[in-house]
């Protein structure tokens, strides 16, 4: 190594530094929301993140910084999130009623991790954001408090002194409303990769 | 089924519910299709009005990076820094990144004797050796040399970094050994670095001369004033060019003081004291002036400071610091 190779190292390190520096910024909230669709948590995503761009990092030697970043940041930030679910499944299942009770939720989580990836979780989240504004005042009220808000059915019921059953009905008008206006906008385009899932 | 579905989403829902979607779910593609599509509506309007803060992440980001940094920098090479600088009366100045391996040392304390070793242990310390040269060794450096009284040459070691201000003797050689590469100082002074697992060495001479018996090389390479050699162990590859060596000293002294002085000249002081690499846009460093004292400030209390007295952001990465403006 000549004194040249220490400054073209240096240089090459700032660069580096500054590429990840720069497509951090550029893709962290869409991978974030990207996680979230798997994880949903945002505390979670962000972790998911995090771990992504380190593994970036660590590996910049082996990764071709020419090509763009975008399709493996997507790829990481899925496998990751994957592996958070499944880690976080084991975590909590008990063996006794895993069969009974849970043979839904690993069933619903397979459908999700094998749909087509949905790259657009920002531009959905803001198209939802327009279509509830345009919902019914009562409908609106209660999606906000259900999505928004965070709260259960159950509280959201209380708190407007309404029925539980009452609840759901604004919720079901409320997301049938916004599935027509996505269709229609084409946002929910996708189709099941796998269809073995069919018969899990 | 929909109510069923949004009492799934609520987790409201019973078991005999759950195996009715369950059966559902499974009938047919249609049914899977609807019910994912509604699933992506209820995650991502669960983002409405929230905010991924890119910004605030990154920070955590950049201190991730750096302790993934730390921790793999531990399996490279031994850096060894080994300086050289001025003489009482001349100066020489000597900037020495070198490779130590282990074996190398081994070998060294074989064939030679050091029956005193220094450690500086929490701050930098001024050592004299038995023929009145004057040793600065930074903190965490070690030192070892012998009574040298009775010997026809004058012999030391240094893993760190010191500074040397070796009275004069002809008839005495001053060596310093750097396992496989000797320092051959006729009665002037110098400073040693051996820093961190690399494979570099790099000299810088103020004033006076002295030579180097480096492995590989055939000839003996004699150093003059302002000249810095930078000598690969692995490669064997040296490069000498002309430097400001004035600077390469500072680290000896108490405390570091700028007096409305521009980043251009700052920044070279603060690398030497810090032993960092600093990148500053030229434009910035030319136009910003600074006055600040530097006395046992690490160096992200000195960064602090320097961010609080000039328009300028930084980041830091290792032991390479980046100086931009603020925006």
């Amino acid at each position: 190594m000549s004194v040249f190779n220490i400054y073209s190292d240096r240089e090459k390190e700032a660069k580096e530094l500054q590429f990840i520096q720069n497509s951090f910024l550029e893709f962290y909230g869409a991978l974030c929301s990207y996680a979230y669709r798997y994880v949903e948590n945002t505390a979670n995503a962000e972790d998911i993140v995090q771990d992504v761009f380190l593994d970036v990092w660590r590996k910049r030697d082996e990764i071709d910084l020419s090509l763009p970043l975008k399709p493996l940041l997507y790829k990481l930030t899925k496998n990751k999130s994957i592996d958070f679910l499944r880690s976080a499944y084991y975590k909590e299942i008990n063996l006794e009623d895993y069969k009974e009770i849970n043979s839904l939720e690993e069933y619903v989580r397979s459908l999700i991790v094998s749909q087509e990836d949905q790259l657009h979780m920002e531009e959905l989240t803001q198209t939802i954001q327009q279509c509830v504004e345009e919902l019914p005042e009562q409908c609106q009220k209660v999606f906000i408090l259900s999505r928004v808000t965070g709260l259960k059915n159950k509280e959201i019921a209380e708190q407007l002194d309404v029925s539980v059953k009452a609840v759901e009905k604004q919720i079901t008008k409320a997301l049938h409303e916004i599935r027509k206006h996505l269709k229609r906008k084409g946002l929910l385009a996708f189709f099941l990769l796998f269809s073995f899932i069919s018969n899990a | 089924m929909k109510d069923i579905i949004i009492r799934f989403f609520d987790q409201a829902i019973s078991s005999n519910e759950k195996k009715q979607l369950h059966h559902w779910l499974k009938e047919s593609e249609q049914n899977r299709k609807e019910f994912l599509e509604m699933h992506d509506i209820w995650a991502s309007s669960a983002l409405i009005n929230k905010k991924f803060n890119a910004e605030k992440a990154m920070e955590v980001f950049i201190e991730n990076m750096k302790k993934l940094d730390d921790s793999q920098r531990k399996h490279k090479k031994l850096r060894r820094i080994i300086q050289f600088a001025s003489g009482v009366a001349a100066t020489i100045a000597l900037l020495f990144y070198i490779n130590y391996a282990d074996r190398l040392r081994d070998s060294v304390e074989s064939r030679y004797n050091y029956t005193h070793v220094v450690k500086a242990q929490q701050s930098k310390e001024r050592v004299v050796l038995p023929d009145g040269s004057v040793v600065w060794i930074d903190k965490g450096s070690v030192l070892s040399y012998s009574d040298q009284v009775n010997e026809t040459i004058r012999r030391v070691k240094i893993e760190g970094k010191a500074f040397f201000d070796v009275a004069k003797d002809k008839n005495r050689p001053f060596i310093v050994d750097l396992g496989e590469d000797k320092i051959k100082v006729y009665g002037t002074s110098f400073n040693v670095r051996n820093l961190m697992k690399e494979s570099d060495v790099e000299i810088v001479l103020l004033t006076g001369s002295v030579g180097l018996e480096l492995s590989g090389i055939q000839k003996n390479i004699m150093l003059k004033p302002n000249e810095r050699v930078v000598y690969s162990k692995v490669s064997k590859d040296s490069h000498i060019e002309t430097v400001d060596a004035s600077k390469f000293n500072i680290w000896t002294q108490d405390k570091l003081t700028f007096d409305n002085n521009t980043l251009s000249n700052v920044i070279p002081c603060l690398e030497i004291w810090y032993d960092v690499t600093i990148d500053c846009p030229e434009d910035l460093a030319n136009n910003t002036r600074v006055s600040f004292t530097i006395l046992n400030e690490t160096k992200e209390q000195m960064l602090k400071v320097l961010a609080l007295v000039a328009p300028v952001d930084y980041t830091v990465k290792d032991n390479h610091i980046f100086i931009y403006s603020k925006k």
